[in-house]
């Protein structure tokens, strides 16, 4: 053993072992201070400073998100008379957690109050946002990962698998089923080009320029499809069929 | 059925033989003396009798070049064509008008129009073959100049072409006007002095966007001419074919139209009615409310429908939020009548309920529009509608309209009242970014998947070698050689001799019978005597392997030796084994 290195192997283990204190230091600081941000947000929304609050959570986001911190974001904007921000919001957070109770509610009652109706959606569309992407996700991960396993496992004793093609196939099946699937989601989840009004009275205009004439109005909270953008405008369709051209800073889009 | 058959065969034979006619062309219209020029006489939708009749011209002869025959089908019509190409070659300068030229069918003569062909002295070659002669041209038809903002503007874009193929969509460049996309072109021929051209016309409808002074187009299309080579001039030495068979080149090019200069004026501020929502053309208006009697609560359906000239896709309803009533969004059906879009209705429909019975009447709608072609503003309105609300005891549900997309919901007994309240646990913070679009994920995902690649490779190892002997027993000397000359190294240092030989005699036996492929067990000294060994191993090796042979039987015999000697002889060894590789 060379006495050189005997030497230096202390000090590099004090050293590797402060860099991870230090880290798990810092990580849990800054979790703190997460968590404490949002504290601070919920006491500003309980004593009424809904706007307030909606910027501290929005703050929050940027060092991630929760179904919960997008659920408290979507109410303080609705309190504070926001409401396409909200839908958004809520919008956001049925991402994370489709099948929240609480969240669909908030939206609901949201939607009544913009009376606005949102963009159809297909058969398709329903089904596969019953999960969230990253339960999608998770499916196939698991199933991909299980049916690799029972391949390396005949590789390695292919005596255990003679007679028993199910084995393989049942999974593979499985795999092949839940990664479509995850296809088709990611497909949903990355071309949901959806738009909120976020102000009293948006103008959509024949074309996208300033000077294009006004085409209708749509207000706080209309739920908009955008199919194209051009500079600064964005190419909208209501949930009713009407088409024009909006402001991009008139709305709030789904994906960020 | 039968009558409505014969009759359409006879709408379709009377169009026949109203389509029969016969056009003649020159390929250019100007030549010089002794080059030919190509005449073709297009007989379409029958087929002449005889040759057709030619003029007697002094200082043109003319002389046959083949005949032709073309169909074509469009849209279920069909078209037939059979042309006599006549080379014109021109013996004399000068400005010769060709007419008449004849063609029988049955009893009558059928004659085109006359041509002309302007014939310069010998060696000089026509100045300006463009003009009409061009083989292509494109342009650019707005079917106005002068329009106001938001006013659709039908344009055509006409390609002229003698002969092409691989015709590209014109790319119109309308800066502030806002252009429909193509609808399918048109395809018809246009004679222009001795030419007969394709013309494909596209439509589209531009709707200017802003005021001004705006330029539509260039319009820029590219396609491939085919040019008919032009005829050499005839002598004993030229290909006695030329003129018979077509000689085509084909030549891309890119067309252009200039732009055009269209001005857009602002719609008139005077006059403009209050619900105007910038409808632009000219239309009328239906309306209707049903059921005009009903309970408080219950849902009316207006419908009304827009119909008329102008951006019909772009036309929204007029307002229809009424103090006592609760209005939704209506929804929306549009009716195009031509392909651009600028013909049609737009139907709306918009449920309201009366939130009280003391409602009378579905007000008034009214629709305000510009025409564009008297430049003043009109406003259409239907109603009001007598109603009958009775008293009922039916709330006015919140509920969002019939027909939106539901989204999954827990059943509720109460109607709600407000949002749910905020929640005190902030959860698991993730990344915005979801999980399948991190490069992390991934990486854990390829673990499973390396160690399947991992476990396959593994096998297919062990299968080569399972049907292997000759690898397998390679492996397995090697094996032996290893760990035979490292107990060689320990035994010379330990000076035991007779171990020493015996484990090399072992391990050079392995060796050989796995060069010569032969079994190790019995192999001496004599074995670098046969064949094989004399064809595969060199003459230093075979002595190597005798003399080491010979020292291994010596020592067996002699006892002892010095540790110098067994190391000489494992060296040797070593040499031999290098040998053998």
């Amino acid at each position: 053993m060379n006495p050189r290195h005997r030497s230096h192997h202390p000090k590099k283990r004090i050293g590797l072992a402060l860099s991870l204190l230090t880290g798990m230091f810092l990580f849990a600081a800054s979790g703190f201070a997460i968590e404490s941000q949002f504290e601070e947000a919920n006491r500003l929304y309980e004593t009424g400073e809904f706007a307030e609050a909606a910027a501290l959570y929005r703050a929050v986001t940027t060092n991630g998100v929760s179904a919960s911190l997008l659920f408290n974001l979507g109410n303080a904007h609705f309190k504070a008379g926001q409401l396409g921000q909200a839908m958004a919001a809520y919008h956001r957070s049925l991402r994370l957690e489709p099948r929240n109770p609480e969240t669909t509610a908030n939206l609901r009652f949201a939607r009544e109050k913009a009376s606005a109706q949102p963009p159809a959606l297909s058969v398709r569309q329903r089904w596969l946002r019953r999960l969230s992407l990253g339960e999608w996700t998770a499916l196939a991960s698991v199933a991909a990962t299980l049916m690799l396993l029972l391949l390396t496992a005949r590789q390695l004793k292919p005596r255990s698998f003679e007679g028993k093609p199910l084995w393989i196939q049942f999974p593979a099946a499985i795999a092949l089923a839940t990664g479509f699937l995850l296809a088709m989601a990611v497909s949903d989840f990355f071309s949901d080009q959806r738009a909120f009004v976020r102000i009293a009275k948006a103008i959509v205009r024949n074309g996208p320029l300033e000077e294009s004439p006004e085409s209708f109005k749509a207000t706080d909270g209309t739920e908009l499809l955008v199919h194209d953008r051009k500079g600064a405008f964005l190419e909208i369709e209501t949930g009713i069929g009407q088409k024009g051209w909006i402001h991009s800073i008139d709305v709030e889009p789904l994906l960020p | 059925m039968s009558r409505t058959f014969a009759f359409s065969l006879v709408l379709l034979l009377v169009a026949n033989a109203v389509a029969q006619k016969v056009s003649a062309s020159l390929d250019r219209s100007a030549t010089s003396v002794g080059e030919s020029v190509n005449l073709s006489i297009t007989c379409t939708n029958f087929t002449p009798s005889t040759q057709p009749i030619l003029p007697s011209i002094p200082g043109l002869r003319f002389s046959s070049a083949g005949t032709s025959r073309q169909f074509q089908l469009d849209n279920g019509k069909r078209t037939s064509s059979y042309t006599f190409n006549i080379l014109v070659t021109p013996l004399k300068s000068g400005n010769y008008t060709i007419s008449p030229i004849q063609v029988r069918h049955k009893t009558s003569l059928l004659k085109p129009k006359p041509l002309t062909l302007r014939v310069l002295p010998a060696g000089q070659q026509p100045k300006n073959d463009n003009g009409l002669l061009k083989n292509a041209y494109v342009r650019l038809l707005p079917t106005k100049t002068t329009a106001y903002v938001g006013e659709v503007i039908p344009v055509e874009i006409q390609l002229f072409f003698i002969d092409g193929v691989n015709v590209q969509m014109p790319e119109l460049t309308a800066d502030g006007f806002n252009v429909a996309a193509f609808p399918k072109h048109k395809q018809t021929r246009m004679q222009k002095g001795n030419q007969i051209y394709q013309v494909l016309t596209f439509r589209t409808a531009a709707t200017p966007l802003k005021t001004g002074e705006l330029q539509l187009g260039p319009v820029k299309q590219s396609m491939v001419l085919r040019i008919r080579q032009r005829q050499k001039r005839r002598s004993p030495f030229n290909d006695p074919f030329d003129g018979f068979f077509d000689r085509h080149q084909q030549v891309p090019v890119n067309l252009e139209a200039k732009a055009q200069t269209i001005t857009v004026k602002p719609l008139p501020t005077t006059d403009r009615p209050a619900g105007f929502n910038g409808a632009v053309g000219r239309y009328t208006m239906q309306a209707k409310a049903s059921p005009l009697e009903m309970t408080v609560g219950d849902p009316i359906t207006v419908s009304v429908q827009i119909s008329g000239q102008g951006a019909i896709e772009s036309l929204s309803l007029p307002n229809l939020n009424w103090p006592g009533f609760k209005s939704y969004e209506p929804s929306v059906t549009t009716k195009k009548e031509n392909p651009l879009g600028l013909l049609g209705s737009r139907t709306f429909e918009q449920v309201v309920i009366p939130e009280n019975d003391g409602i009378t009447e579905v007000p008034r709608i009214e629709f305000s529009f510009f025409d564009p072609i008297t430049s003043r503003y009109r406003k259409l309105t239907k109603g009001p509608f007598s109603l009958k609300v009775n008293a009922g005891d039916k709330p006015v549900a919140p509920s969002v309209a019939a027909g939106m997309a539901k989204e999954p919901e827990e059943p509720e007994t109460r109607p709600q009242t407000d949002i749910l309240p905020i929640k005190h646990h902030l959860g698991s913070l993730a990344q915005a970014a979801p999980l399948v679009a991190r490069p992390g994920f991934w990486l854990l995902q390829s673990i499973p998947l390396l160690l399947w690649l991992g476990g396959l490779a593994w096998r297919r190892k062990t299968s080569a070698l399972a049907n292997n002997p000759k690898l397998r027993r390679a492996r397995q000397v090697a094996e032996r050689t290893r760990a035979g000359l490292a107990k060689l190294d320990d035994l010379a240092k330990g000076g035991e001799a007779g171990q020493f030989h015996a484990e090399l005699a072992e391990l050079l036996r392995e060796q050989i019978g796995l060069r010569l492929d032969i079994p190790a067990e019995g192999i001496t000294g004599d074995i670098v005597e046969s064949p094989a060994a004399q064809k595969q191993l060199d003459e230093d090796s075979r002595n190597n392997i005798r003399k080491l042979f010979t020292a291994s039987d010596q020592a067996s015999y002699a006892g002892s030796q010095t540790t110098g000697e067994l190391k000489a002889n494992l060296d040797l060894l070593n040499e031999v084994f290098y040998a053998l590789k």
